[in-house]
């Protein structure tokens, strides 16, 4: 297992330099002259000159590059244009409110997506089948800012319950996350419900069944392990989806995370910042990834086994 | 079992073209037709929206006298801070949001096609550096992608497209790779290949259309998330810039004046939402036609 | 000896579709004697596996309905009892082996989890440790080793996960075993084995078995009497002999033995039944099989024949009635 681990992580590194290339390459040919961003507008032509001898911005492209990625794996990824701190600091400060609020989107899409997927499934057009499904599929087609936005309407403006922007208490946290799990949820309560439909149909729940089995026990005991080992793959493609929505949900509640980080970069030029905090971001979503498949051997034996025999 | 061992004498009627089998199943799912209905209801919008509007005036002209007026029947979805009528821009917004969802998948449908091909076709090394490029953009969330994409191109209109396009070929090269792989090795395959049949003339004219079904649901689905993603981007104003009347951005306009007139921020965000529904609507009803057995 | 286990009584069953009713099962009657080996034989679609899944009341729900009749197992209705009765019955009065072993088993629990469960739910055991014992004990008399318990079903071959399904249905010791098609996913030489071991252990269990097959050569070996079904009916029945070696007969079942190659007579093809089994939709009035049948008759087309009993070997024909029974195929009548 902890050779697989290692293999995988061994893999994400070419990943992550290639994500770093392609944004190297991209940000180096867009105009706009670093040293002019980091002096201003008003600076003389020489200081221009003098800070870019000093940053080796003339030197050859890849020798540039090379650089960057040398630095980086000493875990220097540069200092932001604008600021001047450290892009690794800036990241370090930012990240934890991206964290909780896509964590906190996570616990409620799962803890609502997978119940509610289960029930439909179990009760097919039921009351509660049909509203859940319609439901799901509105929550898929909302846009997320647009659901944060009205809910601020109703809880800030209209209810005066919840505050509006910022990311102290968990109050602050509520809205984002709501917003940010709606999408989510709607996905995880149509692949639970269809992966559960499928399930039941099968022949060993017949089976279950045939021994004296009862609807709750076949339920529980031989339907829902086996509904849930796909479902665990969408809830790992969704938490890279969160951090992604988090980007523009940050942004409706005014919430400093790596979203408006990433944002405000793209909007002033800050290349070394930008660079920075998408591969860490991609770095994220490859652990995730990672962590959803070391899970998923843990739940399907069928995978697991194909482990130890690699072993032997 | 029993169920299904009754079902099978039944294959006589077999005889309507696949095409209109598909229709036959498409059109009984109630869902599905709505969905389309309202596509094409917002397709005609956008189609008509040059006969009756004019750009300069209509939609982008600023009339400071009625500015941010309450919906009437003069301005049925009322007036924005600019004195603009929100239906008009509502209207010519649908132009956007089409345009760029059907070129974004129609770009990424293609390019991503043709690397999944030629991926799936050849093997070898070819496909293991075309799917280890691919695996690099699908490192990255959608959003992130985009949003670095525009940052270095900068925004506007046809950068969103660039930007969503990348984003989307990786997607449709693995749907593609996957077909062409389990087809590659049949027998009508090595019939035509027996036949002298050039590659190219393989590919297109025996293997896609045996992958056309997964491709289209997944173009469908594709033109969804893209018109969610584009509208997105330009909210947090990294899009399509203003005055173009692109749902995103005018929701963006309107947050300022969310608390006293929300219908200038509640308006755009339906008519994104019904846009993306009908899409996933028409792409649930197509994959259940495509697959009947797949079918709850 | 001659103790019923099981009569079924003018069974109908329905499947009701959004675009159809099912006509399955219409009108059987079958009956069993405790330890006997009853052979359900019949093309794709004849109502075999709805008659088993009637008995279990494991139809699908909401979509397979049993419209009326009876059926009478070990003293109790089935058609009556309530779900919890049910619950009660199955597995552990009467139990079920699927046709295909590779998707019986539940993948993600072990095997000796799934053994183990029918003894639980029917409380054989008081503790942990007896229902360990018991789970190493059939596994054994299945011809597995007992430590492979552990294991999962992925990690077995077709041939053993079957065995393992026969460890749990006859777990409990069951009165009736149902065993639909239990062979047909096997390989041939498994077949063989699987057979031989279902008979072993329902000898010594002294358990009554339905048999669904399509496969004569089996019924021959295993069973004691045979029930042809057609179109949801049972079109004849009779004990092993009769069938095989009787001289009179339904023209379904003559069609059936000549459409299996006979290597002691020279022929030089076989002959298979023309046409196909009819919509169970849309079925035919009269008798189901005069759309296929080579002697059909005028009458065959309006009238349902009723069963001609002769030392109970039943057929349902037109062409015996009358004039006492005539030899099958004689053009005279």
């Amino acid at each position: 297992m902890l050779k697989y681990i290692g293999k995988r992580l061994l893999l994400m590194i070419p990943v992550i330099l290639g994500i770093s290339f392609i944004l190297f390459t991209i940000m180096d040919l867009t105009p706009g002259d670093p040293a002019r961003v980091i002096l201003g507008d008003f600076a003389s032509q020489a200081e221009i000159d003098a800070l870019r001898e000093e940053m080796g911005l003339n030197d050859n492209f890849f020798v540039r590059y090379g650089r960057y990625i040398g630095n980086a794996v000493t875990g220097d990824l540069g200092n932001s244009y604008r600021s001047s701190a450290p892009v690794v600091e800036e990241i370090a400060a930012r990240f934890p409110s991206t964290l909780k609020i896509a964590l906190l989107a996570m616990l409620f899409a799962v803890l609502i997506g997978i119940p509610v997927g289960i029930i439909s499934a179990v009760k097919q057009y039921s009351i509660a089948d049909i509203s859940s499904t319609m439901l799901a599929l509105l929550f898929t087609s909302i846009p997320a800012f647009w659901l944060g936005l009205l809910l601020i309407l109703l809880f800030s403006v209209r209810l005066r319950l919840l505050p509006a922007v910022g990311s102290d208490t968990w109050k602050h946290m509520l809205m984002p996350s709501i917003s940010l799990a709606a999408a989510q949820m709607a996905t995880i309560i149509r692949m639970t419900r269809s992966t559960m439909l499928e399930v039941i149909r099968q022949d060993y729940i017949r089976t279950a069944k045939a021994k004296g089995a009862a609807p709750r026990r076949v339920i529980f005991h031989h339907a829902i392990k086996n509904a849930l080992l796909p479902v665990i793959t969408t809830v790992g493609l969704s938490i890279s989806n969160l951090l992604g929505g988090a980007l523009i949900i940050e942004n409706v509640f005014g919430i400093s995370g790596l979203g408006t980080l990433m944002v405000n970069s793209v909007k002033s030029k800050d290349t070394p910042l930008l660079i920075g905090s998408v591969m860490f971001a991609a770095v994220v979503a490859g652990l995730v990834n990672l962590g959803v498949d070391v899970l998923y051997t843990y739940v399907d034996p069928r995978i697991k086994a194909q482990f130890v025999k690699k072993k032997k | 079992m029993a169920e299904k061992e009754i079902k099978a004498p039944k294959a006589k009627v077999k005889k309507r073209s696949q095409l209109k089998s598909i229709w036959f199943r498409f059109r009984k799912n109630k869902l599905a037709m709505f969905g389309l209905i309202l596509f094409l209801a917002l397709v005609i919008m956008a189609v008509s929206a040059s006969v009756f509007l004019d750009y300069d005036t209509d939609v982008i002209g600023q009339h400071m006298k009625e500015r941010l007026q309450f919906p009437s029947s003069a301005h049925w979805f009322g007036t924005d801070q600019y004195g603009r009528d929100v239906f008009a821009r509502i209207i010519w917004g649908s132009r956007i949001s089409l345009v760029v969802g059907l070129f974004t998948v129609g770009i990424a449908m293609t390019v991503g096609g043709a690397i999944g091909a030629v991926s799936g076709y050849y093997g070898g090394k070819a496909d293991m550096i075309l799917m280890r490029i691919m695996d690099v953009f699908l490192a990255l969330p959608g959003t992130i992608l985009a949003v670095a994409i525009v940052g270095a191109l900068g925004p506007g209109l046809v950068n969103v497209l660039l930007a969503m396009s990348i984003c989307r070929i990786p997607q449709f090269a693995r749907i593609v790779r996957s077909s062409v792989i389990s087809l590659r090795g049949q027998e009508f395959v090595e019939a035509a290949k027996a036949c002298g049949t050039s590659d190219f003339r393989i590919i297109m004219r025996h293997i896609m259309p045996n992958a056309i079904g997964p491709l289209v649901v997944q173009a469908t689905l594709n033109m969804a998330t893209t018109i969610l993603g584009v509208a997105g981007l330009s909210f947090i104003g990294l899009g399509i810039e203003a005055p173009m009347p692109e749902w995103g951005s005018m929701l963006s306009e309107a947050r300022e004046q969310m608390r006293y007139y929300p219908y200038l921020m509640v308006i755009p965000g339906i008519f994104i939402m019904l846009a993306v529904l009908s899409l996933n609507l028409i792409g649930d009803g197509l994959r259940d036609a495509l697959d009947p057995r797949m079918k709850n | 000896m001659e103790e019923r286990l099981l009569t079924i009584k003018d069974l109908y069953v329905e499947y009701i579709t959004d675009d159809a009713r099912v006509f399955a099962v219409n009108g059987i009657d079958l009956a069993i004697n405790k330890g006997e080996t009853l052979g359900l034989v019949g093309e794709t679609g004849a109502g075999k596996t709805t008659t088993a899944l009637s008995i279990m009341r494991l139809l699908p729900e909401k979509v397979g309905l049993i419209k009326s009749g009876s059926i009478v197992l070990n003293g109790k209705d089935v058609t009556k009892a309530s779900e919890a009765d049910m619950r009660l019955l199955r597995g552990e009065t009467v139990s079920m082996i699927f046709q295909d072993p590779m998707t019986s088993l539940n993948p993600v629990l072990t095997v000796g989890d799934q053994i183990a469960e029918v003894l639980e739910l029917h409380k054989r055991h008081k503790n942990k440790a007896d229902v360990e014992a018991r789970v190493d004990e059939i596994l054994k008399m299945v011809g597995l080793p007992p430590e492979r318990k552990h294991d999962f079903p992925h990690q077995f071959s077709g041939g053993m996960k079957q065995r393992i399904v026969i460890a749990i249905a006859l777990a409990c010791e069951p009165l009736l075993l149902l065993a639909d098609e239990p062979t047909t996913a096997l390989d041939v030489t498994i077949q063989a084995q699987v057979l031989a071991l279902m008979n072993e252990l329902k000898q010594n269990l002294n358990t009554a078995m339905i048999l669904i097959t399509h496969d004569l050569g089996v019924v021959a070996q295993t069973c004691d009497r045979v029930a042809i079904m057609y179109a949801g009916e049972v079109i004849e029945t009779g004990t092993v002999e009769q069938i095989f070696s009787g001289d009179e007969h339904h023209p379904y079942t003559v069609g059936l033995f000549e459409s299996i190659p006979d290597l002691k007579k020279k022929t030089r093809r076989l002959h298979p039944i023309d046409g196909l089994m009819p919509d169970p939709t849309d079925l035919p009035t009269g008798c189901k099989f005069h759309t296929r049948c080579p002697h059909c008759m005028e009458i065959c087309k309006t009238e349902l024949p009723k069963p001609i009993e002769k030392d109970g070997h039943l057929i349902r024909c037109h062409l015996l009635e009358g004039g006492g029974r005539k030899a099958e195929g004689s053009e005279t009548l």
